[in-house]
C-alpha cells in the first residue's frame, strides 16, 4: 500500500522524475513553483510518496480578483478569488482519482483562507480539452465562465461549498 | 563576459516572462454579460445532489487528512 503525504512544496521534494504529459505543467513545478512560493506569488501543495519523497501530483494556489468592469456586484467592482493556477498529476498516477482529490483539497484550503481573508470563488484556468472533465465527468460544482483562446475559465462558489458540506 | 549576477538576473527575467501562472490575470475583466451571469449564479443557492455529495466528500477527506498529519493512502483517496 503506497502512502502519500500532502505538504507544502520545499527543497526535500524530489521533482526530477515528475511528468504530467504537459510541458508547461512540468516546467512550472520543476523551475518556478518553489521560487514563486518564496516570493509569495503562489503556494504549491505537493502529494509525495512518503518513503522516497517523489512528487506524484500538485496544485498551486494564489490570491487574485475578478474585475467586473463598469458593472458592480454587491456594490463592488472587484470580486476576491482564489486562483487554482496549476494542477498536475504524474502520468503513472493518472486515472486514479488524484485530480479529483486535489480539487477537494483546493476547495478546503480556499475555504480555510476565506475564513481569514474573504474570497468568494475558487477560479480554475484549464485547457479547453480539460473543460469537460471539470464540468461533466465529476460533479464538482464548477460553473463555466468564459473561453478565451485555448483556455477556459471555470469557478466554484465557495459560499455554496461552505453551506453544503 | 557576463557576470554571475548578470546571468542570475537574466535567468530570473526569463523565468518571470515564462511564468504562465499569471497570464490569466489579463483576462479577468468581465463583460457585462458575464457579470449578469455571475449575479444570477450568486442568487441561485440550489446545489444538485451530486455536487453536494462532492462538497461533503471534500470536507470528510480534509478532516481525515488533518487527523492523520496529512498522510493518506491511494486506496483511501479512491474510496472517498
Amino acid at each position: 500500500m503506497t502512502d502519500f503525504i500532502l505538504k507544502d512544496l520545499d527543497e526535500s521534494d524530489f521533482l526530477e522524475d515528475f511528468s504530467s504529459g504537459d510541458n508547461n505543467i512540468n516546467s512550472f513545478l520543476k523551475n518556478l513553483a518553489l521560487s514563486n512560493q518564496k516570493a509569495k506569488l503562489s503556494k504549491t501543495y505537493v502529494l509525495s510518496d512518503k518513503i522516497n519523497h517523489k512528487a506524484v501530483a500538485f496544485i498551486s494556489l494564489s490570491a487574485s480578483q475578478l474585475n467586473t468592469g463598469d458593472a458592480k456586484i454587491f456594490g463592488m467592482d472587484k470580486i476576491p478569488v482564489i486562483l487554482l493556477g496549476r494542477l498536475g498529476v504524474d502520468t503513472n498516477y493518472q486515472g486514479k482519482e488524484l485530480g479529483s482529490f486535489l480539487i477537494k483539497v483546493a476547495l478546503e484550503k480556499a475555504l480555510e483562507a476565506s475564513a481569514i481573508i474573504a474570497c468568494r470563488l475558487l477560479l480554475v484556468e484549464t485547457s479547453k480539452d480539460m473543460k469537460n472533465y471539470y464540468l461533466e465527468k465529476v460533479s464538482m460544482g464548477f460553473e463555466w465562465f468564459k473561453d478565451k483562446k485555448q483556455f477556459s475559465t471555470l469557478y466554484i462558489d465557495l459560499l455554496k461549498h461552505e453551506e453544503n458540506r | 563576459m557576463m557576470t554571475t549576477t548578470h546571468k542570475k538576473k537574466e535567468i530570473e527575467k526569463k523565468n518571470f516572462t515564462e511564468n504562465l501562472f499569471f497570464h490569466l490575470d489579463k483576462d479577468l475583466i468581465l463583460t457585462s454579460e458575464e457579470v449578469e451571469r455571475l449575479k444570477k449564479s450568486f442568487k441561485n443557492a440550489e446545489v444538485d445532489p451530486k455536487t453536494k455529495e462532492f462538497f461533503q466528500s471534500a470536507h470528510r477527506l480534509y478532516d481525515k487528512l488533518k487527523q492523520n498529519n496529512f498522510t493518506i493512502s491511494l486506496e483511501e483517496i479512491q474510496k472517498e
